[in-house]
């Protein structure tokens, strides 16, 4: 290495003691080298200005504030969802929540619908005749001629002979108490079972 | 270097306050070489800014195969280029420090002065090249390696705009003090001491 080449290590100190004492015996000697080290001194001595510390303290956050907020967000939430998946991850979720969404603000607009269909299905399970069922219709009983008449009344009989015979062994067993049951009644029903029970022990 | 890794891969993760701490870390020498650059606090400060959140939003694609500082350097210096280029050469040199009316009146003072003057204008007429590798070597005390990194050329091609550099300098020198704009202010200071 020539001694222009040490000269830089040369002034910094960071020479070996041979190199050192080299470049020491060289420039004693010549005067060429000895001006290239006053001139990188004087380069060397370029005075910088200090912003002070009120720069230096608020700078970070400067740096943060011009930071593209898309990769602040990003890796905030990388560690979530691992390096270079979260876009797709953040997208799928936000699709989802508005599928979610939107199903849950049309379900809530039609509900007398879903009450409807529902009423009607129930209908369809009591009536236990799926012939009929597509075009049951309420009817008022003064439309009825007395066939008809004598149809629902046999239906009802039926229907009410069975909900008897759920009824007794219940009864019986004691799983109801009939006295509170009756007590709940008003004078009208009391009246109307009076006339019910009365018809059986007659058919027997 | 250590230390910068491990605040590097907290950044990764997301921790903001591991950036303000490399930020920290980092700010002052490289305002130091950015201010020897451009000469003037505004475009040093601005540049100082650009580096680090250009640092900040390709911290993932750094390759971890040179210290993170030289990597910092890079970007800044790619980034002042253009200023550098696009000001002619021209750097800005504040007035006060050619005119030396407001420095104390001692003849030393003064040559000092008069020969920061000239070294100013003789260090904004190299090449661009030349004077980034002589800052970087005598201002900022990097070894050749280091600068060869830096300024991504070979380390021969470093040495060479080095030594370019020193010697275009002191022709430079010789030239500028002879020059009648810088000898007139000069005079007019001696005048003013006088």
């Amino acid at each position: 290495m020539t001694i222009k080449e040490l000269l830089p290590a040369y002034r910094e100190h960071g020479l070996g003691e041979a190199e050192h004492l080299r470049v020491v015996h060289h420039v004693s000697g010549c005067a060429e080298c000895r001006a290239e080290l006053v001139l990188l001194d004087l380069v060397a001595a370029e005075p910088v200005p200090d912003p002070g510390e009120e720069f230096w303290f608020l700078f970070p956050g400067r740096v943060a504030e011009h930071a593209p907020r898309e990769h602040r967000e990003k890796k905030g939430i990388e560690g979530l969802f691992g390096a270079g998946q979260w876009p797709l991850s953040v997208r799928w979720i936000g699709m989802g929540a508005a599928a979610a969404l939107l199903l849950a603000v049309s379900w809530f607009l039609t509900p007398p619908l879903h009450q409807e269909q529902s009423l009607t299905a129930a209908g369809y399970e009591l009536s236990q005749d799926p012939a009929t069922a597509d075009t049951m219709d309420t009817v008022h009983i003064s439309e009825l001629n007395n066939d008809e008449l004598d149809t629902v009344s046999a239906w009802a009989g039926r229907e009410l002979a069975a909900i008897a015979r759920e009824a007794e062994p219940v009864v019986m067993n004691g799983a109801i108490d009939i006295d509170e049951e009756l007590t709940t009644l008003n004078a009208r029903e009391v009246e109307r079972l009076s006339r019910k029970l009365n018809l059986l022990n007659q058919e027997g | 270097m250590d230390e910068d890794l491990d605040l590097i891969n907290k950044t990764v993760s997301g921790d903001q306050e591991a950036f303000n701490e490399l930020v920290r870390k980092h700010q002052k020498p490289l305002y130091a070489m950015l201010y020897r650059m451009v000469g003037n606090h505004e475009d040093a400060s601005d540049l100082l800014q650009k580096a680090f959140v250009k640092a900040f939003t390709g911290l993932r694609k750094f390759e971890r195969r040179s210290a993170f500082r030289t990597w910092l350097y890079q970007i800044a210096i790619n980034l002042a280029k253009n200023i550098y280029r696009d000001r002619g050469r021209a750097v800005h040199v504040p007035i006060d420090d050619v005119v030396i009316k407001k420095e104390p009146r001692t003849l030393e003072g003064m040559i000092v002065r008069e020969n920061r003057a000239f070294l100013r204008q003789a260090l904004s007429d190299l090449p661009y090249k030349q004077r980034m590798t002589l800052m970087l070597r005598i201002q900022e005390e990097k070894k050749f390696e280091e600068i060869a990194e830096i300024m991504q050329c070979s380390l021969g091609t470093a040495k060479a705009n080095y030594h370019h550099a020193v010697k275009k300098l002191k022709a430079l020198m010789t030239e500028a003090q002879g020059t009648p704009n810088v000898g007139t202010d000069v005079k007019k200071a001696n005048d003013e001491t006088a």
